[in-house]
């Protein structure tokens, strides 16, 4: 994951916890929103997660309490970025901005043999069109590391927002309700 | 948007048999073959033939009391000259078109307007354009010098639609002088446009 955090492409963003919602019978928020800088999306995680070190060129980290951003985790970590740049965007470019423009992981160049390309294996991919965002999630497998990635640019804006959920194999099947919660989570704000 | 697909055909059909439906009978109504583009026009322009190749569709609308086909190419003529298109794009085109990209469209050789900065072209305005059905694009008015006295002034609204599967574009374009004594019906014809999912 070293590799990708240190793409170019993916500009940081600081992001801001909101505020609590979610409150259960006791009272208790179970959920937090998040909202990428400068982007206009917001997002929601569980309660528990907290931001896991400082932002940088990446983005911004959140997971459990001591969830370690660079590891193969257990936990699942989010990774929210912003870029300001829609309006050069297409879908190859958004799905190229996962590998850190080093490849299309829907349509990998067979020539890059012993390369991160021939070690990843996309296993889902759907392409998203709201009235107001357009975008793609896509899950890949790279070794045990599973990522959930998505990508969403604004259309009014031209903003881009991109999150990515990435734990091991394991961790992702015991939580891919929690995953799947995370990133259909994103709201717009008007 | 759907509701107004169906007004056009009405309107047609009142300019058919002119028999008091209280619509306007001044204009005329370019429509593009899926449906998905419409437009109006002073009646006493001409329209063109269509023409669909491949999967582009594509006819003008000349403002000239002599039209021809070969108007349809001038960028600095007398009178307005309305072109309205729409692309299907392939998969490949459509993995790889981006947003800025249309802005190319507005000029004959694939130049944007917008990133010449040679002194001979002057964006008026160059607005993103966002409706509620998840059209998206640009709306560019420029003036551009073409050399020897000869400035074209053109309009053009350029969108993917929600799925970027097709690009709708309307294209007005005549001598600057032109287009100053017409921007009224221009801006009549631009706010006519019609976008349908």
């Amino acid at each position: 994951m070293t590799g990708r955090r240190s793409s170019p492409t993916a500009l940081g963003g600081a992001v801001t916890a909101l505020a609590a919602l979610g409150l259960t019978a006791c009272g208790a928020p179970t959920h937090q929103i998040i909202q990428p800088e400068p982007a206009t999306f917001t997002y929601e995680l569980p309660i528990e997660f907290v931001e896991l070190g400082e932002p940088d060129a990446a983005g911004t980290s959140y997971g459990l309490p001591g969830a370690a951003a660079d590891t193969l985790a257990g936990e699942p970590v989010v990774l929210t970025a912003t870029s300001p740049d829609g309006g050069s965007q297409s879908y190859r470019s958004l799905r190229e901005l996962a590998t850190g423009g080093q490849f299309d992981p829907l349509n990998p160049d067979p020539a890059l043999v012993d390369t991160a390309a021939s070690q990843t294996t996309l296993i889902n991919y759907a392409e998203i069109s709201e009235p107001d965002v357009w975008g793609l999630r896509m899950q890949l497998t790279i070794g045990d590391l599973v990522i959930d990635y998505q990508a969403l640019v604004d259309r009014r804006t031209d903003n881009v927002v991109l999150t990515e959920v990435y734990c091991t194999l394991a961790c992702f099947t015991d939580q891919v309700d929690l995953i799947d919660d995370i990133q259909t989570s994103w709201q717009l704000e008007s | 948007m759907r509701r107004l697909r169906g007004s056009l055909g009405l309107w047609a059909l009142c300019g058919t048999l002119v028999v008091g439906c209280g619509l306007s009978t001044q204009h005329g109504y370019v429509q593009s073959e899926d449906g998905s583009l419409s437009l109006r026009y002073p009646r006493e322009w001409t329209d063109m033939p269509q023409e669909s190749v491949g999967t582009e569709w594509i006819t003008g609308v000349d403002g000239s009391p002599q039209p021809s086909e070969t108007n349809l190419l001038e960028l600095t003529g007398p009178d307005p000259i309305v072109i309205a298109s729409v692309y299907q794009l392939d998969q490949e085109a459509r993995d790889t078109t981006t947003l800025d990209a249309l802005r190319r469209l507005a000029l004959p050789d694939g130049r944007d307007p917008t990133t010449i900065d040679d002194g001979s072209v002057e964006v008026v305005f160059n607005n993103n354009f966002v409706d509620e059905n998840g059209f998206e694009g640009h709306h560019l008015r420029f003036r551009i010098d073409l050399g020897d006295g000869e400035v074209s002034t053109a309009e053009t609204l350029a969108v993917f639609d929600s799925e970027r599967t097709r690009v709708q574009q309307v294209r007005v374009v005549c001598s600057s002088l032109c287009f100053a004594d017409n921007s009224d019906v221009i801006d009549e014809i631009f706010d006519s446009v019609r976008l349908t999912p």
